[in-house]
């Protein structure tokens, strides 16, 4: 008989619950024990989720930027100026016209001084100069550039605000994906815009541009008229005002003079209003500082491997935030750690507690 | 059928009780049997004895919980089987190894108190299991009272095999201490 006999029988007769419990198949209890596999498969987890909160959103914004990728390929940019105030709404999506634009804009650009004779665009050009000062345009145009050195941009820039008369109405840097990012609105006046846009366009690499032209002029009209209308009321309330005998005929002509002047200055405030916007063009740019320009090109492998760069470089940004996250948290992560590791304990404490 | 209503049909001396034995707690049977024995021959032979000794033993006993009643008949006669074929240099596996691992709570020059019967040894082992957690005590009786190997316990319950046998070296190693501390090993 083998010494460990009468240990195996007497493990035979132990207590029903023990033998039952370690073969219960319904019993489906949550385990969770603690330890350093758990942990690091809990750390595991979370570091994934953030890792996926982190990257979700670049993945997000790379496909946004590879659809500008896409958009910009179409893109087109009429160095004359004068054309964008062509059509009180104008876009530079257009396709084939535009590129058809363009080209005879640059050989127009490159033909000698000397030739004479005006061109159809150079007409053209001037006829939409007369109707831009017959009418009341306001022109807001959005643009968004790459640079590889965003602190030389933003001094020509001011230089150029500064030297076209205009004024920044907002502007601001972040910092995105290990990148900055400058983002502003700025008020030119309309008549140098174009000489403006010029001028910036060659400081970094454009991917993006459109512009609107809201065109006012019947509401401006409008507002003359009134204008004009009410001053002549005035006139003649006045000329009442002066032939007034009794208190009340005084009162009476006063109180409708005090409307009419009013009325004349929230019209007088609107032109104004109409006038400054009218005045000033708005430019909404945003510059992304980059190592690598987009290059413009409607190829699908050139494209790819462009998204697949663009991918790579994204993806290793996020892992560069979701790092600085982890280490922004760690004293969180780690007091929550401590915590439940404390929480736990208790519990276990407490039952072995109950056990005994 | 309702264990309650299995033991009635024992009481009754009604045959039907050996085949709804049969019918639910055959494959359970089957399984400790089979666990120790390895063979399957041998192990249907001692079901079909637990079947008998089950019946031999209700009446006198009632069970309250048939299933480990049952469980520890087919375990008990599975096992002394098994020692008849070790002493005919046969059988071996997870049993084999259960024992030596066991041994170890027995230090080579002690043995256990010759005057302490299997029943007060029993219930010394259960003191010592309402000691340790819920795990180890369900890891420690499927190793020691199913003999299930560590492969198995391991998928039950989703340890690794180190983990597992780690977790039992330290629970016999607790177990040795106790056995000592409360005199049952001298």
């Amino acid at each position: 008989m083998k010494k460990a006999d009468k240990l195996v029988d007497a493990i035979g007769m132990i207590d029903d619950r023990y033998v039952e419990e370690a073969h219960d198949k319904t019993k489906k209890k949550f385990h969770f024990n603690l330890n350093w596999g758990t942990f690091g498969k809990i750390a595991a987890a979370a570091c994934a989720l953030l890792l996926v909160i982190n990257i979700f959103p670049v993945l997000f914004h790379s496909y946004s930027k590879k659809d500008s990728a896409a958009e910009s390929s179409y893109y087109s940019y009429d160095s004359g100026g004068g054309s964008y105030y062509a059509a009180p709404s104008s876009s530079y999506y257009d396709g084939a016209a535009y590129e058809a634009d363009y080209m005879e804009e640059e050989a127009y650009a490159s033909e000698p001084s000397e030739a004479p004779a005006p061109s159809p665009n150079t007409q053209a050009k001037s006829e939409e100069t007369d109707i831009r000062q017959n009418k009341k345009l306001i022109l807001t145009a959005n643009m968004n550039m790459e640079t590889q050195d965003l602190d030389s941009v933003l001094d020509t820039l001011s230089a150029a605000v500064k030297k076209y008369g205009g004024y920044f109405q907002r502007s601001s840097v972040n910092t995105r994906n290990s990148s900055r990012y400058y983002e502003a609105a700025i008020r030119i006046p309309a008549e140098k815009y174009a000489e403006f846009l010029e001028e910036i366009k060659s400081s970094g690499n454009s991917t993006y541009y459109s512009e609107e032209t809201k065109d006012i002029t019947d509401s401006y009209t409008d507002i003359e008229a009134r204008l004009t209308s009410l001053k002549a009321q005035e006139a003649k309330v006045l000329e009442f005002y002066d032939k007034a005998e009794s208190i009340e005929d005084l009162m009476s002509v006063e109180s409708r003079l005090s409307d009419i002047r009013y009325q004349i200055e929230y019209y007088e405030s609107q032109i104004k209003n109409y006038d400054l916007l009218v005045a000033y063009s708005t430019l909404y740019l945003n510059i992304t500082e980059t190592k690598v320009y987009t290059p413009v090109s409607t190829n699908f492998f050139a494209r790819l491997g462009r998204s697949f760069v663009n991918g790579w470089k994204d993806f290793i940004g996020g892992i560069g935030d979701f790092v600085i996250d982890i280490t922004y948290n760690i004293w969180t992560i780690l007091m929550l750690a401590a915590l439940g590791y404390g929480a736990y304990r208790l519990y276990r404490f407490i039952r072995n507690r109950r056990n005994k | 059928m309702d264990d309650n209503k299995i033991v009635e049909l024992y009481w009754n001396r009604d045959e039907q009780a050996i085949a709804e034995t049969s019918d639910k707690y055959g494959n359970y049977c089957f399984s400790i049997s089979r666990s120790i024995l390895h063979n399957q021959q041998d192990s249907e032979e001692a079901v079909n004895d637990t079947y008998l000794a089950t019946w031999n033993a209700i009446p006198p006993h009632h069970p309250l919980n048939l299933s480990t009643f049952i469980g520890k008949i087919c375990r008990r006669i599975s096992l002394n089987k098994w020692r008849s074929q070790t002493a005919e240099k046969r059988g071996g596996g997870e049993v084999t190894v259960s024992y030596d691992e066991l041994e170890e709570c027995i230090a080579d020059d002690r043995s256990i108190r010759e005057t302490l019967d299997e029943q007060m040894l029993a219930e010394t082992i259960d003191e010592f299991l309402a000691t340790i957690n819920e795990t180890q005590r369900k890891v420690f009786v499927c190793r020691y009272w199913y003999f299930d190997s560590i492969e198995d316990i391991s998928s039950r319950f989703h340890f690794s095999q180190s983990k597992t046998k780690m977790m039992l070296k330290r629970t016999r190693d607790k177990l040795k201490d106790y056995l000592i501390k409360e005199g049952v090993i001298v």
